[in-house]
């Protein structure tokens, strides 16, 4: 079959979306785009389709496939008596079972903060109207947290009177797990590295999607004292608490992957497992708004020169080449969910659809909010406004005190 | 357990030396993970658990030769996706039997009828429309934008799993996308 003309850039569209252009490649797409509207609607629609891919979110069932590889070991046993890893993991689940020995282990006091527990705020939209609701917690098990998260809370306007929830909400949250600083990046941290919001009963269901926020923006409004939007209140459903969890301990999975490769890369740069010049696995991991960063290290690839932000430079732009390049690659392909999540708020918020932390109508993101609109997210913008309209956002943001300072989560809910 | 014990490496090479522990602490960290991508494979939540569970059970007996070349995560993909494909393979060689696990447009297009009302119904739910059309292209090219547009695999471990050479994967997933792009606006493919 005769190939048709435009196929060849219709493939690097396809290769752009997923960062894997080179520059010459870009730049010959970027001509074509610019002279072929059939190839700019279908790339539109390759990025347009994956967001919809992404929407979905699926609760976790770790405890599910716990459970049901306890019985299944038995046989799978007899059938390799001679293995001695699989008896003996054999009889570890049947013995265990869901009363999950991990629970016990993340919270021992060695690996993880006494620190108070850290507060999250949610804050969301419902048809015009926000919410927000907070929550309270220490380190737990991520597959019990969904198990046995209690009712209760009362949402909050998490800036002005979470205080006054908090030690009821502490009683009855469940209990939020974050790593320690400087804990091990990947391994049995990843399941605690979550955060749950109460139980709540409300009329409809939604689905989540995920996206870590760093806490430049929310940094830089605190620091400049400008208030957080005022919200009203609003309920979660567990199917949306169940949902929530699973998204952003998904999220916090591809984190993690994200740290662990970077670091991984550095250590090869470096040959001696070490961190590469200015780009510590420390940064990556806790004193840099690790996700936010990774937003302008992208833009940084693109737009040479156009990044504020001394810290993020230093970090990111400014170092090594050698190591600076195989991080780039990493964070160009790791950001690109998160810049679209960020790039549809930003779009929404430009066009008064959506406020910036997406709870009221407002034109612009408040003053002194740094926004990031990257160039390939940009070209899609308008398409991915389309899709965001239906959406409600929650932002899950940090408070002071959290050993995670920083980082903050945004979980948009849709219909 | 030490520290060592809490990076995934020290977990492996743990439960690769017979410790319970880190063989549960695994399953623990990749369940969810793996499942999702079975489930969105065989739209089938009973079936998923099913595969997950098969999955795990032959990383079970196989952890002993898995070597550090690709990440655990991704060897684990690479069993699932083949499990997932031999089980429907074995589902087409019964031709009585529902099919949930697809292979292309001939395929039943309703969602998984096995019932399991909460995943199921949240399923559902969560299918918009690309979702839907994602039934509706043949497994291989499923496969490849589940791991890619949702679960976000890079394109080397894409190529690990569905055992692929790398180049591949590009024009691969481009021939994914214009295909469902195709089913999306009604363009013949």
């Amino acid at each position: 079959m005769k190939e048709h003309p435009c196929e060849p850039f219709r493939e690097l569209s396809s290769a752009a979306l997923d960062g894997r252009l080179d520059a010459a490649d870009a730049a010959r797409l970027e001509q074509h785009l610019t002279d072929c509207a059939a190839c700019r609607s279908a790339s539109s629609a390759f990025a347009r389709q994956r967001a919809e891919l992404r929407r979905a979110a699926i609760p976790p069932v770790a405890d599910d496939v716990v459970r049901r590889l306890q019985g299944a070991l038995r046989p799978a046993r007899r059938r390799f008596p001679y293995f001695p890893l699989l008896r003996r993991a054999a009889v570890l689940v049947a013995v265990v079972g869901l009363t999950s020995w991990v629970v016990e282990l993340l919270s021992r006091p060695s690996e993880w903060t006494g620190d108070p527990a850290p507060s999250v705020t949610a804050e969301g939209s419902e048809a015009g109207q926000g919410e927000t609701l907070t929550t309270e917690g220490r380190s737990k098990d991520l597959g019990r947290l969904a198990e046995d998260s209690p009712g209760g809370g009362v949402g909050v306007d998490g800036a002005r009177q979470q205080d006054a929830h908090q030690e009821a909400d502490e009683k009855r949250a469940p209990h939020a797990g974050l790593r320690r600083k400087n804990a091990p990046l990947v391994g049995a941290p990843m399941l605690t590295r979550a955060f749950t919001l109460p139980r709540r009963t409300t009329d409809d269901g939604l689905s989540v999607r995920f996206s870590c926020e760093a806490g430049l923006i929310q940094e830089r409004a605190r620091a400049e004292s400008i208030p957080e939007p005022a919200t009203p209140e609003r309920t979660l459903s567990e199917r949306e608490l169940a949902r929530c969890n699973a998204a952003v301990a998904s999220g916090a999975r591809a984190f993690e992957s994200f740290v662990a490769d970077a670091r991984a890369a550095i250590s090869v740069i470096d040959g001696a497992g070490k961190p590469g010049r200015g780009l510590s696995v420390e940064s990556l991991d806790a004193d840099v708004p690790s996700t936010k960063a990774q937003l302008v290290a992208k833009r940084a690839v693109s737009e040479p020169g156009a990044v504020r932000g001394s810290e993020t430079r230093r970090l990111y732009v400014a170092e090594g080449p050698a190591a600076i390049e195989a991080v780039r690659a990493l964070l160009v392909q790791r950001a690109e969910p998160l810049q679209t999540m960020e790039t549809a708020l930003l779009a929404a918020a430009s066009r008064g659809k959506l406020e910036w932390t997406a709870n009221a109508v407002r034109p612009q993101p408040p003053q002194g909010w740094e926004v990031f609109l990257l160039p390939p997210a940009q070209r899609v913008a308008d398409e991915i406004l389309g899709a965001i309209e239906s959406l409600r956002a929650v932002h899950l943001r940090a408070a002071e005190g959290n050993p995670d300072v920083g980082e903050s989560v945004i979980v948009v809910l849709d219909h | 357990m030490g520290d060592a014990i809490h990076s995934e490496a020290g977990l492996l090479k743990a439960a690769q030396q017979g410790s319970e522990e880190a063989f549960t602490a695994l399953v623990k960290l990749h369940a969810d993970r793996l499942h999702a991508f079975i489930l969105r494979m065989t739209r089938d939540p009973e079936l998923a658990l099913d595969l997950c569970q098969e999955t795990w059970l032959k990383a079970f007996r196989g952890l002993a030769s898995f070597t550090s070349e690709s990440s655990f995560s991704t060897w684990l993909c690479r069993i699932g996706h083949n499990t997932v494909v031999s089980a429907a393979r074995a589902r087409k060689a019964r031709p009585n039997v529902t099919q949930t696990l697809g292979d292309g447009p001939t395929d039943h297009p309703e969602p998984a009828v096995t019932e399991d009302a909460g995943a199921s119904l949240m399923l559902q739910e969560e299918h918009g429309r690309a979702l839907n059309a994602l039934r509706e292209l043949p497994e291989e090219l499923r496969a490849i934008l589940i791991l890619r547009d949702i679960d976000d695999r890079s394109y080397e471990d894409i190529a690990l799993i569905l055992e692929i050479p790398p180049g591949t994967v590009r024009s691969r997933l481009f021939r994914a996308r214009e295909r469902l792009r195709q089913l999306l606006s009604g363009e013949c493919a």
